[in-house]
């Protein structure tokens, strides 16, 4: 195995182990919030299976997201279903406004891809604002965690176990044949289709899978609050979280939780030390911009690759088959020749 | 003009016009199976504007495309590639994010069902691997097989694309400007990876460069402001009098 590769298997090993071992090393209220920063790094990975890997930047997540918040808020709240039924609703309501969104989006791209996302979110926050069964401003309470989960770090450990199963899923897709075509879409549509793809279908199909993911978010952050409001669907929580995946590095998996690590805790943390943090966190932003276009995992893995010794010779740029030993033992002494 | 009993292309009077420039002018043509055809003619003659019609880019106003005897007019670009077009572009239009074997994985994989399989890693065994391989032999890539496009010269840019379009084994491939750019030496390396192309596949050629074109294609169609001017061999079109007149007006 290479060193680059036995790095990352170390840092994902000592990231499980932080993560499984967080509950006892942490006071509950940070317990809490590493949870919050889990719920909404899958919200970020999610925008970022479009934005990083598709290329398509949605300014309206935070409508999905919220849905399906406002489903699961709804039935516990207004119809007083069980578990089961919150889930299937926030579940279905979320995947069915993501259905009609992906359909009034799939044939745009570039700034109309924006606008129209963005459109979608303001639908959905000014519906929530409005609808008296929603609890307009006031939003839905009385929404419970699931009893078995109700203790903060049972939740805390539910949350870690899904958010792990859909990163997990997530890798799957972005190293499928489909995850390979999206990041063909983001580099040349016109291309692309010209090699026999549907861009409208792959569009679609990437929405629903972000929306898929989206939503489950949006479940999870409804029992995280235990409360649903017009705040969840505003544009800034979409905006957040384009920020999340931009600012811990676009077009990677890990880099979209990293992201929303930083921005959880500036928010949650900091903000009780640092009055304008706001302003840290847009001069953060802009840093990131301007100083590290891939973000910090980029510049990460950017320090690796040109500190380390031994790491410069393997910078691995293949996706298609970083599995395929056969290839890798053929290639090997190419590189060494050099 | 030769043509067999199914033509692998027919264009009939296709029109294309931009509000009041007619781009493509009434272009009448049929391309039998395993030919290969040129098309020539000065800057704005219209040529790109032509391929975009074969390839689905470009609907024209009005006339008929037909490959196989299908008509396929109105068919978006994918559609058309499934029907075995395949195209490479003047401006070069790769996944520059990608690596060389990324990029024609994807190529390889466009025609088949797999290409929407999310659940799956991407084969690094079987056809599409088999196809990836035997592209970039053909355009003489295959060491460069883990390089990243961006990193690349322009130079090896063009052979990819001509990889891009080959590797999904069209019946049809149009080449627009294969050799865009390219120093001479370039040049003739092109000419040469045009001329290996498997003799089975339909071809039709733009090129600005009449020396080149003359000489690795059967038939030459010569368009000027849209218009077809001259067609005929190689030969019959180098002593066309219309077609040096046009060409000594525009260099
Ligand atoms: N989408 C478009 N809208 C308006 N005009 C266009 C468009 N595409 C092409 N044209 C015009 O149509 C004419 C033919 O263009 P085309 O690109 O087909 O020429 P060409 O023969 O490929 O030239 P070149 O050798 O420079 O590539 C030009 O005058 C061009 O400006
Ligand atoms: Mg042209």
């Amino acid at each position: 195995m290479t060193l680059t590769n036995r790095a990352k298997l170390a840092a994902l090993g000592f990231g499980l182990v932080a993560a499984v071992a967080a509950p006892y090393a942490f006071r509950p209220f940070t317990v809490s919030i590493i949870t919050l920063a889990l719920i909404f790094g899958l919200y970020a990975m999610s925008i970022d299976l479009m934005a990083g890997y598709a290329g398509l930047v949605t300014l309206g997540h935070a409508g999905v997201f919220a849905t399906g918040a406002y489903g699961v808020g709804y039935v516990a709240s207004r119809i007083g279903g069980a578990t089961g039924q919150q889930l299937l609703v926030g579940m279905a309501a979320g995947l069915v406004v993501t259905s009609i969104f992906a359909l009034m989006a799939m044939r745009v791209g570039g700034t109309y891809f924006l606008m129209v996302t963005l459109a979608q979110g303001m639908i959905v926050w000014g519906f929530a604002t409005r609808s008296t069964d929603l609890g307009a401003e006031n939003g839905l309470t009385g929404v419970a965690r699931p009893s078995a989960f109700s203790a903060y770090w049972k939740f805390y450990y539910l949350t870690l176990a899904i958010v792990l199963l859909c990163s997990l899923a997530m890798w799957v897709i972005v190293h499928s044949p489909f995850g390979l075509s999206l990041r063909g879409l983001k580099g040349s549509e016109t291309r692309l289709q010209m090699l026999g793809y549907n861009p409208a279908l792959t569009k679609f199909y990437v929405f629903m899978l972000a929306g898929l993911f989206g939503t489950v978010a949006g479940v999870m952050y409804a029992y995280y609050n235990q409360f649903v409001s017009p705040s969840n669907a505003v544009f800034a929580t979409s905006g957040k979280g384009v920020l999340m995946a931009i600012m811990g590095g676009i077009g990677t998996l890990i880099g979209p939780v990293v992201g929303a690590f930083i921005i959880v805790f500036i928010e949650n943390v900091l903000s009780v030390h640092i009055e304008r943090w706001p302003t840290l966190l847009g001069l953060l932003f802009i840093f990131t911009i301007l100083g590290a276009r891939k973000g910090f995992v980029g510049a990460l893995s950017d320090g690796w690759y040109r500190w380390v010794p031994g790491a410069r010779a393997e910078r691995s740029t293949r996706t298609v088959s970083p599995l395929d030993a056969g290839d890798d033992a053929v290639a090997a002494p190419e590189v060494k020749a050099n | 003009m030769p043509t067999s009993v199914l033509p692998a292309l027919r264009l009939d009077e296709v029109t294309v016009r931009f509000g009041g420039l007619v781009a493509v002018d009434s272009i009448s043509m049929e391309i039998a199976p395993g030919q290969r055809w040129a098309v020539i003619g000065p800057n704005g003659a219209g040529k790109t504007t032509l391929f975009r019609t074969v390839s689905g880019e470009q609907i024209p106003t009005s006339g008929s495309v037909a490959l196989f005897d299908e008509d396929i007019t109105q068919k978006p670009p994918h559609k058309r590639a499934h029907r075995g077009i395949g195209r490479t572009y003047q401006i070069t239009n790769l996944f520059l994010e990608l690596t060389v074997e990324d990029n024609v994985m994807i190529a390889a994989q466009g025609l088949s069902r797999s290409r929407y399989v999310s659940w799956l890693p991407v084969r690094h065994k079987g056809p599409f691997r088999e196809q990836v391989h035997w592209a970039l032999e053909q355009v003489k890539l295959s060491d460069k097989r883990t390089t990243l496009v961006n990193e690349m010269s322009h130079g090896e840019q063009r052979q990819l694309e001509l990889a891009m379009g080959l590797a999904s084994k069209p019946r049809l491939l149009l080449l627009d400007e294969p050799a865009a750019g390219l120093s001479a030496s370039e040049r003739v390396l092109m000419r040469r990876l045009i001329e290996e192309l498997p003799r089975d596949l339909t071809l039709v050629l733009i090129e600005h460069d009449m020396e080149l074109a003359l000489e690795v294609v059967e038939w030459v169609l010569v368009l000027d402001n849209g218009k077809m001017i001259a067609s005929g061999p190689p030969d019959e079109i180098r002593q066309n009098e219309t077609v040096h007149a046009v060409y000594l007006k525009s260099d």
